[in-house]
């Protein structure tokens, strides 16, 4: 199968998003299941067992990170196969504690927002309920403004001294595949 | 989990059915307390009428690897 564009397009969204949460996670790994082929149901990728993982270095943070996405055909000679994200969910909370923030985009659960949105929960320490039960509008929002986020407001060392390249080569790869 | 995956490399674990049903069990009985068995039951009879919440949309995010296309 390795060689084969359609490997080739699922192996380089796997890897691009896997460089990313190695940038705040030490010996990173995605768990994935499906193959390199076009299907009906979304494919999964989730990092770590999809439990929350450890940030560590005393920060008392963990993340949880779960992506679907779809191989599809795409009008080009040179780059055949693409890979589109159809759903993302990625977390922060506290290590024993609670949820802190959530970015979310999960457009085909049923009963559930169809927008990409962001839930502050208790950990976040927002004293009024509304913020525990709302979807805050937002873009859609990369794997890679994530970590960015919590490496720089969030104070969660980065595990690569070239962390900011390696962000920006995830980021660049994801631009050239983005449909939305 | 200290299982063996059905293709590995250092940063990616291909997972084969019974792998991918450990995962999500595993992640069922974490965020929510129940097995993989029962969280599929009360999915598909509709008992989550507000699926949008944090431990439940964990499991939900991960029902992919519970079912095969």
């Amino acid at each position: 199968m390795a060689g084969k564009p359609e490997y080739e397009a699922v192996q380089r969204f796997r890897k691009s998003l896997q460089r990313t949460l190695s940038c705040i996670v030490r010996g990173a790994y995605v768990d994935v299941k499906g193959g390199y082929y076009p299907s009906r149901t979304p494919l999964p990728l989730t990092l770590k067992d999809g439990l929350p993982v450890g940030l560590g270095s005393g920060t008392d943070l963990s993340i949880a990170v779960s992506y679907h996405y779809r191989l599809i055909e795409a009008p080009s000679a040179t780059r055949p196969w693409r890979v589109t994200t159809v759903a993302y969910h990625y977390t922060l909370q506290e290590t024993e504690g609670p949820e802190i923030l959530s970015y979310q985009w999960h457009p085909n659960v049923p009963n559930s927002v169809s927008f990409p949105h962001l839930h502050m929960s208790h950990g976040a320490g927002l004293g009024r309920e509304e913020f525990h039960r709302a979807h805050l509008p937002t873009g859609r929002v990369t794997l890679e403004a994530f970590v960015r986020l919590l490496i720089t407001d969030f104070g969660v060392p980065p595990k690569k001294e070239d962390w900011e390249e390696e962000l920006a080569k995830s980021l660049a790869e994801f631009e050239e595949d983005r449909s939305w | 989990m200290g299982r063996t995956v059905a293709r590995e490399d250092r940063h990616i674990r291909e997972l084969d059915d019974a792998q991918s049903w450990e995962l999500f069990d595993n992640a069922a009985q974490h965020y929510l307390g129940i097995s993989g068995e029962e969280f599929l039951s009360r999915w598909d009879s509709g008992y989550y009428e507000d699926p949008d919440q944090p431990a439940v949309m964990n499991v939900v995010m991960l029902l992919p690897f519970a079912r095969s296309e």
